[in-house]
């Protein structure tokens, strides 16, 4: 039994090892000069931290990452508003093909997002959005699976009593909405706005479309243009690499509770 | 609404349309052409056909490990309630989170033929003489990327299935205990038949993600000194939404042709979706 135990710990010491290995070396290489790479592993920290520092900040890295940090924001705003308004509507108001709705949502649900793509890319052209970051924050506005995941929330936690006893007092419904059910959300609230700000900060295939000033790109952008900017510059493409992962591994650890539990409730997405 | 409408069903209506047409931007022709598309797909155009085994062969390798890892670590850390969970739990998900391109980047590095991580430990150990050209060689890139993706999503695998072995009711357990069934059989007749839905859903989420994968790939492939080929030496590690992109974006600006892709992918992703709960389901009633 205690040979067992032991055997068990030590599997799940070396998983965690090689979840965590890569993300390590990669914070390693980024602190060495580029010709000592050729020559050994980098274990431990090394002394170029700062000359590669400079490197990737000479490249308006802090102008990427505003980028990012902006569209991801804004779009998980948007999202939350609309999800939140749109699952309230679902689980409260009782109106015409309200069933019908739903299930809809729950078929677009289901379809890849890159099904629309082409589609997505003629619209852009025609409604000036190429180019834009508001390109990359307006498809956050129609997330089926944010719609789902408020709706099933509200539905559990929302006690229509207090909606009934609200109105009473003469509360409209725009205040209704703001000052009751969205306070009343807010772990729902948290998590989806974490589980947006992680998609479109991820996202790559639609910016790679969209974007391609160098001044309007986001972090994945960046990282994969990291190649052309320094060109045999290694250890300054992982620095770079090393700074584009840290705010959501931060975001993450600190947000761990409620990422697991989205993902948990049945996150479909690609 | 309003959004639903221009950012939601629009895209997907305008796609099938545009699926009919041989639109191309570049050489400036946009006509009805019915479903010629469609069957260029199974006749001229090999690379999505190729591109589809592609990702089944990803899938073959990787949904079985991701699995049965994920499977292990859960079973061995369910009773555990304490700290090694949490920090479990968070470390082997980091990956899942982390940007995808830039996994594909670190992957590139550490395969790299040169400056890789992996040959040099390889020539420390004395397994090979010579660096491996991992990213080079058809089927060595095939299994670095099917790496990626295990090391990708074995912690959201380990996330989902911790939640199933959460929902078994511990008294069910402590009977078999009684009954005198140990480690093994406590968990191939007791765990496993009640984790099915989980499994079933795992199966389903991963073959869809399997069927989009781009971002990780295609900077693979970009990596150090690979110069960048569309699909990776040989085309070997061609998806099908990379082959879409190139189509639509890139190499050719052939909408019509990339808008029949999607939807030839997406009718795939249904119809494995289908099959992968029948099987499941066929599984229970056995």
């Amino acid at each position: 039994m205690i040979a067992g135990r032991f055997t068990a710990r030590l599997f799940l010491v070396i998983v965690a090892a090689l979840s965590l290995l890569p993300f390590y070396i990669m914070a390693m290489m980024g602190t060495h000069p580029t010709h000592r790479l050729y020559t050994s592993i980098a274990y431990y920290p090394g002394d170029a931290l700062m000359d590669n520092l400079r490197t990737v900040f000479g490249n308006h890295f802090l102008r990427v990452y505003a980028n990012s940090l902006y569209i991801s924001g804004v779009s998980a705003f948007l999202c939350v508003i609309v999800s939140a308004a749109a699952g309230y509507a679902l689980a409260m108001y009782r109106f015409r093909f309200r069933n019908a709705l739903f299930r809809f949502v729950l078929f677009t649900m289901m379809v890849p997002s890159q099904l629309g793509l082409v589609a997505l890319v003629i619209e852009y052209r025609h409604l000036h959005l190429l180019n834009s970051h508001w390109g990359l924050i307006l498809i956050w506005a129609a997330v089926p699976f944010g719609v789902f995941w408020m709706k099933q929330y509200i539905q559990g936690a929302l006690p229509v009593e207090l909606l009934e006893s609200a109105r009473m007092d003469g509360c409209g419904e725009l205040r209704l909405f703001w000052q009751i059910v969205l306070p009343y959300v807010m772990p729902a609230v948290v998590t989806l706005s974490l589980l947006i700000f992680l998609w479109s900060w991820n996202n790559f295939l639609l910016p790679l479309i969209v974007i391609n000033k160098p001044e309007l790109f986001t972090v994945p952008l960046a990282i994969s243009a990291l190649r052309g900017m320094y060109t045999t510059n290694y250890a300054a493409q992982m620095l770079g690499l090393t700074l584009g992962t840290l705010p959501l591994i931060v975001l993450f650890i600190v947000g761990a509770r409620y990422f697991v539990s989205g993902f948990q409730a049945g996150a479909v997405k690609g | 609404m309003i959004f639903y409408a221009v950012f939601g069903i629009f895209p997907f209506l305008f796609t099938f349309y545009v699926s009919l047409t041989n639109w191309d931007v570049l050489r400036g022709t946009n006509e009805f052409v019915g479903l010629a598309n469609y069957a260029a797909l199974f006749t001229t155009d090999i690379r999505f056909v190729r591109s589809i085994l592609n990702t089944l062969f990803f899938m073959a390798v990787s949904i079985p490990v991701m699995l049965g890892l994920g499977l292990l670590i859960a079973y061995t850390l369910h009773r555990d309630n304490g700290r090694l969970r949490r920090f479990l739990q968070t470390a082997t998900f980091l990956p899942y989170v982390t940007i995808p391109v830039a996994i594909g980047f670190m992957f590139a590095v550490f395969f790299d033929k040169d400056i890789g991580v992996m040959n040099s430990l390889l020539l420390k150990l004395g397994w090979v003489k010579d660096g491996v050209n991992w990213l080079g060689d058809p089927w060595y890139a095939r299994l670095v990327v099917s790496l990626m993706i295990i090391w990708k999503n074995t912690g959201y695998s380990l996330v989902i299935l911790m939640a199933g072995f959460a929902s078994i009711p511990r008294e069910i357990y402590e009977a078999a205990h009684m009954d005198g069934a140990g480690f093994f059989r406590l968990f191939s007749s007791v765990a496993l038949p009640m984790l099915r839905p989980v499994i079933l859903f795992l199966t389903v989420t991963m073959i869809i993600g399997g069927f989009q994968l781009f971002d990780e790939a295609m900077v693979l492939f970009q990596g150090f000194n690979a110069t960048t080929v569309v699909g990776g030496p040989e085309r070997c590690c061609i998806t099908a939404v990379w082959h879409l992109y190139d189509t639509a974006f890139a190499t050719t600006t052939n909408y019509g042709h990339a808008s029949a892709i999607a939807y030839g992918l997406f009718v795939i992703i249904a119809v494995f979706s289908l099959l992968a709960m029948k099987a499941v389901n066929r599984g229970e009633s056995a």
